[in-house]
C-alpha cells in the first residue's frame, strides 16, 4: 500500500529534471507522510477516511465521530423531525416529542399527520410535497401543533429534502412560536390599552373644554344674579320674608359658584403652585385624615428612598383625599386601605407600561381598597364628570383628581375586579426642581372714595358693579366695554389730571381686548397702573398667578359685595406709599 | 548520503529556518464538520497560527462534507488534514494536530530532532 501511494503521489507532480539527492530527499519525505497518515489513522486522531471510487467520492466517518452531531440535534430548542416521503416519522428529537406532549417512542414511526387538525391537513401534505420537491418558494409554513393535552402550539415549519442512501426522505424543522405569539399579544394588549387611554384623555380633554366653557358663562350670570340678590337683600333693610327668601337664593348662587369652582378645576386643574417636597410624610398625614374616625384602617408602605415630586400640596391632598374616600366607600363593612409608593422608571418602550407619559423617573403611588370594585362596563366611565354610582356623589371627585394629576404632568390610572377590590395607581414625575415662589395677597383695605375703570362686555355685570362701588361705597366708576375703550379712557384721564386709582378687567373679552392684552398695554403707558383681573374662568392661570402677568388682585365671579368691595380698596391701598 | 550533501541539506535547512521568520504561509485545513479531532485540529492550528506565524499566515478551513470537490483535487485521504501550500516543499499534516513539534517540524518552524 505504501508503495503504491507513493507512486501515485509522485505521478501528480510535473516531471522535470532532479539531481539524485533532491530526488531522495523528496521520497523521503513522501515516505514520512505517508508514514505519519498511517499512524494518524492507527492512533485514531482522524475521524473521516475518504475514497474515491468511480462513482464519486465518499467520506466513511469512524466511530463516533458523529456524536457531536447527535448531541446538536438533540440540544437544539427546535424541533428536528425526519420523515418518509408518505409522512411517517422515521426520528424525531426530544424538543419536538416535548412540543407535542408525547414520550419519544409514541412518536417515532407515528404519521406527522395525527399532530394537525383536519382542517390543516391539506396544506400540511402541500408542504411535505414541495419540500420533497426542493422547492424553496413553498417550504415554510405556519400551523398549529395539535398536543397530547389538547392545547394548540402554534408552530413554524420548515422542510427539505434529504437523501439517506437511495431513499427519499424529508427533514422537518419545527420551531415552537409560543413565546413569540405572547410577546406579540403583548405588544397588541399594549397597544390597545394605549389606545384606551388616549381616547379616555381626549375624551375627558373634550368634556373639559365643555364644562369649562359652561362654568365661565354660568359665573357671568350668577355675577349678575348674586349681585343683584345681594343688593336687593341690602336695599330692604329689614329682616322680613323677602330677605329670608333673598338670603336662600344667595345661598344657592353661592352653592352653584361652588359647583362651577369645582368644574373649572376639572376643566383646567387649576395652575398648581408646585414645590419639591418628599410626598411620604404628606401622604401618610393626608390619609391618616381621611380615614379617622372611621371604620376603615389604612396600610401604607413606602419605601425610604422614594423620590421627591413637584406638587401643589393643596391640589393633592384633594387627590388623595377624594380616592381614600372612594376606598373607604367601597368598603361599608369596614377594611384595609393599602397606600404604597414605588420608584419606577418609563422607558422610551410604551408597549411595557401603555401609559401616555413620556420617559423618565416616577413616583408611583398606589390606593388599594378590598371592597366591591367596579364593573368592567364602568370603569372606562369613572373619571368622567358626573358619572357616578353613589347616591349622594357629586360625580365630579374622580374628574378633578384625574385633572389634578394631569395638570402635574403625572397620569391617574385605574383596575378593579369584582368582589376583590379597586387600585389606583397615581403617576408623577419625579422632581429635581427648586420650590416657586408666591406673592403675598394684599391685606389692608383704603379708606375713602376711589375712581374706578370697570372693563366688562356684559351689562348685567357692569350694572352690578356700578352699584355696589357708587351707591354703596360712593366711588366714582367709569366703564368699558372692552380693553382697547378702557386704554383709551385711561391715557384721557391721566391727560386730564384725573387718573383712575385702579382698573378691574375682566380677563375675557370675546372679539375684544381681554385682560392679558390690556394690562400689559396700560402698565406701557402707567407702570403703577394698579389692575384688578376680573373672571368667570377661576381656575385660569392667569387667576391663580395674576401678579406675574403684572396684575395687582384678583376678583373671582360671581363674587359677593364684601368680597369686592375689600379686594378694590385693598389694591389701592397695598400700591399707596407708607 | 555523502558527508558532503548531508551538510548541504543541513544548510538548506537552516536558510529555511531562517526565511521561516519572514515568509508567508498559505495553509488549507480538511476537516469534517465538528467532529471531535477536526474540532481539535481547527483549534490547534489557530493557536499554532497565532503563536508561530502571527500576521504572515492565511489558513482556510475546508468542511469536505460541504465542499467535496475541493477535497478530490487536494488528494484528501483523511480529515482532518493540514497543507502547507507555502513557502514550499508542500506539506501534508494528517490528524489532529495535537503533537506540536511534529506540526512545527512540518511547517519547517523547528528543525527534525
Amino acid at each position: 500500500m505504501t508503495n503504491t501511494r507513493l507512486d501515485v503521489e509522485m505521478d501528480k507532480h510535473p516531471t522535470r529534471p532532479q539531481s539524485p539527492v533532491v530526488q531522495d530527499e523528496e521520497l523521503l519525505a513522501r515516505l514520512v507522510e505517508a508514514e505519519e497518515t498511517l499512524e494518524a489513522i492507527r492512533s485514531g486522531s482522524v475521524d473521516a477516511l475518504v475514497v474515491y471510487s468511480p462513482e464519486g467520492e465518499q467520506v466513511y466517518t469512524l466511530t463516533g465521530a458523529d456524536h457531536t452531531y447527535r448531541r446538536l440535534v438533540e440540544a437544539m430548542r427546535e424541533g428536528a423531525v425526519v420523515l418518509t416521503a408518505e409522512g411517517d416519522i422515521l426520528y424525531c428529537n426530544r424538543c419536538f416529542a416535548d412540543m407535542v406532549g408525547l414520550p419519544l417512542e409514541r412518536v417515532m414511526g407515528g404519521p406527522l399527520r395525527q399532530f394537525f387538525s383536519e382542517a390543516d391537513q391539506a396544506d400540511v401534505e402541500a408542504l411535505l410535497a414541495s419540500g420533497l420537491q426542493g422547492s424553496s418558494t413553498f417550504g415554510k409554513q405556519e400551523f398549529v401543533l395539535r398536543t397530547a393535552d389538547g392545547e394548540g402550539v402554534p408552530a413554524y415549519l420548515s422542510v427539505s429534502a434529504l437523501s439517506i442512501g437511495d431513499v427519499s426522505t424529508l427533514c422537518l424543522v419545527v420551531t415552537d412560536l409560543t413565546e413569540q405569539k405572547r410577546a406579540e399579544q403583548k405588544v397588541v394588549a399594549g397597544m390597545k390599552r394605549l389606545e384606551e387611554e388616549q381616547l379616555k384623555a381626549n375624551k375627558l380633554e373634550s368634556i373639559g373644554i365643555l364644562a369649562g366653557g359652561l362654568a365661565h358663562d354660568l359665573n357671568n350670570s350668577l355675577t349678575a344674579i348674586l349681585g343683584n340678590i345681594s343688593l336687593a337683600k341690602r336695599s330692604l333693610r329689614s329682616s322680613g320674608d323677602a330677605v329670608t327668601r333673598l338670603a336662600e337664593a344667595e345661598m344657592a348662587c353661592l352653592q352653584a359658584r361652588d359647583v362651577t369652582q369645582q368644574l373649572l378645576t376639572f376643566s383646567k386643574g387649576g395652575v398648581p403652585i408646585k414645590e419639591p417636597v418628599s410626598i411620604a410624610q404628606l401622604l401618610r398625614d393626608w390619609a391618616g385624615f381621611a380615614v379617622a374616625g372611621s371604620n376603615v384602617n389604612c396600610d401604607i408602605d413606602l419605601p425610604p428612598d422614594l423620590l421627591p415630586v413637584e406638587i401643589d400640596k393643596g391640589q393633592m391632598s384633594r387627590v388623595i383625599n377624594n380616592l381614600v374616600i372612594n376606598a373607604q366607600q367601597a368598603m361599608p363593612e369596614g377594611g384595609t386601605v393599602t397606600i404604597r409608593g414605588a420608584n419606577i422608571t418609563l422607558g422610551p418602550d410604551w408597549h411595557e407600561h401603555a401609559l401616555p407619559l413620556p420617559p423618565g423617573e416616577y413616583v408611583r403611588i398606589a390606593i388599594q381598597d378590598t371592597g366591591t370594585g367596579i364593573p368592567a362596563s364602568h370603569l372606562s366611565k369613572i373619571f368622567d364628570p358626573y358619572f357616578t354610582t353613589k347616591q349622594k356623589g357629586s360625580g365630579l371627585g374622580l374628574s378633578i383628581a384625574y385633572s389634578i394629576v394631569k395638570a402635574h404632568e403625572g397620569y391617574i390610572t385605574a383596575e378593579s375586579q369584582i368582589g376583590a377590590g379597586t387600585t389606583f395607581h397615581i403617576y408623577l414625575p419625579a422632581s429635581g426642581g427648586a420650590p416657586s415662589a408666591q406673592a403675598n395677597a394684599p391685606e389692608a383695605a383704603q379708606e375713602g372714595t376711589l375712581k374706578v375703570l370697570v372693563v366688562d362686555d356684559q351689562e348685567s355685570i357692569r350694572e352690578v358693579i356700578r352699584t355696589i362701588l357708587t351707591d354703596l361705597e360712593g366711588d366714582e366708576v367709569d366703564f368699558a366695554s372692552d380693553g382697547q375703550r378702557a386704554i383709551e379712557l385711561y391715557k384721557a384721564a391721566r391727560e386730564a389730571g384725573q387718573p383712575y386709582d385702579v382698573v378691574m378687567m375682566d380677563l375675557t373679552i370675546p372679539g375684544g381686548m381681554g385682560g392679558k392684552e390690556g394690562v400689559k398695554r396700560l402698565l406701557e403707558i402707567d407702570p403703577n397702573a394698579k389692575v384688578i383681573v376680573v373672571s368667570g374662568y377661576s381656575n385660569d392661570p392667569i387667576m391663580s398667578q395674576y401678579w406675574e402677568y403684572g396684575f395687582k388682585g384678583v376678583i373671582r365671579k360671581p363674587f359677593e359685595i364684601d368680597e369686592l368691595v375689600h379686594t378694590v380698596h385693598s389694591v389701592v391701598a397695598a400700591s399707596k406709599p407708607g | 548520503m555523502t558527508n558532503n550533501e548531508s551538510e548541504g541539506a543541513a544548510r538548506a535547512f537552516e536558510e529555511a529556518v531562517a526565511n521561516a521568520g519572514t515568509e508567508h504561509y498559505v495553509l488549507t485545513l480538511y476537516i469534517t464538520g465538528a467532529t471531535p479531532q477536526s474540532t481539535q485540529a481547527v483549534m490547534r492550528i489557530k493557536e499554532i497560527c497565532e503563536t508561530h506565524l502571527h500576521g504572515r499566515y492565511e489558513l482556510v478551513v475546508v468542511d469536505i462534507y460541504q465542499q467535496p470537490e475541493r477535497a478530490k483535487d487536494a488528494q484528501i485521504l483523511a480529515a482532518p488534514t493540514l497543507i502547507k501550500t507555502l513557502p514550499l516543499p508542500l506539506r501534508k499534516l494528517i490528524g489532529n494536530l495535537s503533537d506540536l513539534q511534529r506540526v512545527l517540524v512540518g511547517l519547517g518552524l523547528q528543525a527534525k530532532p
